[in-house]
């Protein structure tokens, strides 16, 4: 560094030309800058103070028509959505390998099925994943999951499932309690089944049979299952007379996505509290 | 993370997609080694900078951030901008008494932009949009130094072509300031176009 | 000395803080895609550029020279809280449109380039007029742009239908690309050179691609790692 712009740097007096003062007292220079600061700060925190009910009220409104638009688009679950306390809903897209949240992805652009059929988004499951009867044939790297906080607390998990059934693709919404273990509600929402038969998936009744039961049991193992004349045990959901393969595609369905090849990592990332 | 680091740097350039820090992109694109000095200022400033903002942010700002004080209902998050600006500024002037103390050639190089650096619309926006993306630590780190580079690249790809431009034809009225906005269009143009790439 | 009268008309074209003095470019290019979202930002730069001159002008014996810059930051980053918090109570709308923008007139070169330049120089009127006359130039570019933009990018001024759409029965097919971010780049310069144009002897103000550099050499001056 040259010397000469050393001693500017070193605060030569010079600098005072800017202004045609000279250099001010240490004392005038605290008071004078406090005095501003404490105005600013004045100002400041009486305009946040007064505008806070707006900003609130717009808040809300924001949080209802999101909320209003999730219910719009799963007309199955308005009642369970309605009835709950939460009051903000956060749609985010999920890397399911891992179990991080992606961001800077637009939850509301994503579109599920098409990532299925794009190579670059999805991948073939083959035996090395398990037992290839049992689960979908491809799977896509992302989710979008919505997910109800009521005052940042998380109360619900929206999750999507889909998968073979006897001669159709399943597609339906889990809801899962904020212990991310308990179901609030199955609901099919697409479904291609054998008319009166397998279609009785669709049934109320039956989709309310799985409200209350547990995906896990005792050892944290995915237990949940539908089985024919279930022994009322929290992991088991009795199936449909009749429909056994529909039932078996549906019990497949959320056995998978419970898995680690499913929303498994995210489930844990959530029970422990750590979200990524 | 890779995604968010590539999309940083191309796609959401901050200089070429969100247009921040426009008038020291401009002012400083005369020289390459100008151009590349402000560029590393940059990188280094926004990597600390965005995720310092971010702790702020969790754990002083955001509402019910101060819920284990016995405030749960205070939200400070009005305070994020003067905080900001606060924290970036008190980086850049300690930033700069290490360099100098420590590393003097460095500082002669550098020491220059950094001052240019705390009224940076880029470095602000980068910390507003973390808040407003809600990014994670991790996330805002990736973010900060990807986007740093991005914003050191489009400088330096400028500068560059300005160079070269001396020596051609432009219009008279063109000349300067005009044309620099032409081109930095066309490289705007370029990035844009690797959207989705990563 | 400057009259008065060209204190407030030098900024419109001749001196334009826009396309002459470089000087707060990035909201100039972000928000102009709609006319609305870029009429809103004119008034809130409009404000927080007049109140912050004629504050810091009024203070300008009181403020000391060492801390000079964090106090004129000081303030109008208050300043521009406040109007963002105006904005957000009562055009909500507009202001999730505008993002951080409205927040990034803190380090718009603008507002602190004449700050320092100007208001801690003069008397408060005339600081008051300047500050005018520069939010005029502003809005004047920032209003010419976002017309160019949302006209052809959707065929719209202010949210109306002005030119029916193609795909709603009319003959206009929107020019997408008007409202990707190149594009507000190639108008900005087209317009530099139109303002260079007409002005011709009159320009020989060289253009101050620098102003904000004075600001930095000042500080330079004063901080002592």
């Amino acid at each position: 560094m040259s010397e000469r712009h050393m001693t500017d740097r070193l605060g030569s007096p010079e600098h005072s030309h800017l202004t045609g003062r000279p250099p001010d007292g240490v004392v005038r220079n605290v008071i004078a800058t406090a005095t501003v600061a404490g105005l600013c700060a004045l100002l400041v925190a009486t305009a946040a103070v007064l505008l806070q009910p707006r900003h609130a009220a717009h808040l809300q409104a924001a949080r209802q028509a999101s909320m209003a638009r999730l219910i719009e688009s799963i007309p199955q679950l308005q009642s369970i959505v309605l009835s709950s306390t939460a009051d903000s809903l956060q749609s985010r897209i999920v890397e399911l390998d891992t179990g991080c949240f992606v961001a800077g992805m637009d939850a509301d652009a994503f579109d599920a099925r098409k990532a299925l059929e794009e190579p670059s988004q999805s991948r073939e499951l083959s035996a090395a994943d398990g037992d290839v009867t049992m689960m979908p044939s491809r799977r896509a790297h992302f989710a979008k999951v919505d997910l109800l906080y009521d005052r940042e607390r998380l109360q619900m998990a929206i999750l999507p499932v889909s998968g073979p059934g006897y001669q159709s693709t399943l597609h339906a919404w889990l809801v899962l309690a904020a212990d991310l273990n308990t179901i609030v509600a199955l609901a099919i929402s697409e479904q291609g089944e054998t008319p009166g038969i397998g279609s009785r998936i669709e049934n109320p009744q039956w989709q309310q049979s799985w409200s209350g039961k547990q995906i896990l049991d005792e050892n944290d193992q995915v237990a949940i299952r539908v089985v024919r004349n279930a022994d009322g045990s929290p992991n088991q959901v009795d199936g449909i007379s009749g429909a056994t393969r529909t039932s078996q595609g549906v019990s497949n369905m959320v056995r998978f996505w419970m898995s680690d090849l499913g929303f498994g990592p995210l489930l844990q990332h959530l029970r422990r509290g750590d979200p990524c | 993370m890779t995604e968010l680091f590539v999309t940083a740097i191309v796609a959401d350039n901050l200089a070429l997609a969100f247009f921040l820090g426009m008038c020291t992109f401009l002012a400083v694109s005369r020289r390459v080694a100008t151009a590349v000095g402000l560029g590393i200022c940059m990188i280094v400033v926004l990597g600390l900078t965005l995720p310092l903002n971010q702790l702020v942010y969790t754990h002083f700002l955001r509402p019910g951030a101060l819920a284990g004080w016995g405030l749960p209902e205070l939200d400070l998050s009005f305070l994020t901008l003067v905080c900001a600006i606060g924290l970036i500024a008190a980086v850049v002037q300690v930033l700069e008494m290490l360099l100098y103390r420590y590393v003097p050639e460095l500082f002669d190089a550098l020491g220059v932009f950094l001052p240019l650096i705390t009224v940076n619309c880029a470095i602000l926006g980068g910390s507003l949009f973390m808040v407003e993306r809600q990014y994670t630590l991790a996330e805002s780190a990736v973010y900060g130094i990807g986007s740093g580079i991005g914003w050191a690249l489009a400088v330096i790809m400028l500068a560059a072509i300005r160079e070269r431009l001396e020596f051609s034809r432009i219009p008279e009225g063109l000349r300067g300031l005009g044309i620099s906005f032409i081109v930095t269009g066309l490289l705007s143009l370029g990035f844009a176009s690797l959207a989705g790439a990563g | 000395m400057k009259s008065p009268a060209s204190l407030m008309r030098a900024p419109l074209r001749r001196n334009n803080p826009v396309t002459v003095q470089v000087l707060g470019i990035c909201s100039a290019l972000a928000v102009t895609t709609s006319l609305t979202t870029a009429l809103t930002m004119c008034a809130a730069l409009s404000v927080v550029l007049c109140a912050a001159s004629t504050i810091i002008s009024a203070l300008r014996h009181h403020i000391p020279n060492s801390t000079r810059l964090i106090i004129q930051i000081t303030i109008i980053a208050s300043l521009v809280i406040v109007v963002d918090l105006l904005l957000k109570a009562y055009v909500y709308d507009i202001s999730v449109r505008l993002s951080v923008f409205v927040s990034l007139i803190v380090t718009n070169c603008l507002v602190l380039g004449r700050a320092e330049a100007f208001a801690m120089k003069q008397p408060v009127g005339r600081s008051l007029l300047d500050a005018m006359g520069n939010s005029a130039g502003y809005s004047l570019v920032l209003i010419i742009v976002a017309s160019i933009r949302e006209l052809g990018g959707s065929g719209s001024l202010m949210g109306y239908a002005i030119l029916p759409l193609a795909s709603e029965g009319g003959w206009f097919e929107p020019l997408s690309f008007l409202l990707k971010a190149p594009s507000a780049f190639f108008i900005i310069g087209l317009l530099v050179w139109l303002g260079h144009r007409r002005d011709d002897a009159d320009s020989v103000e060289l253009p101050d691609h620098d102003s904000h550099l004075v600001i930095t050499q000042a500080q330079e001056g004063r901080q002592r790692p």
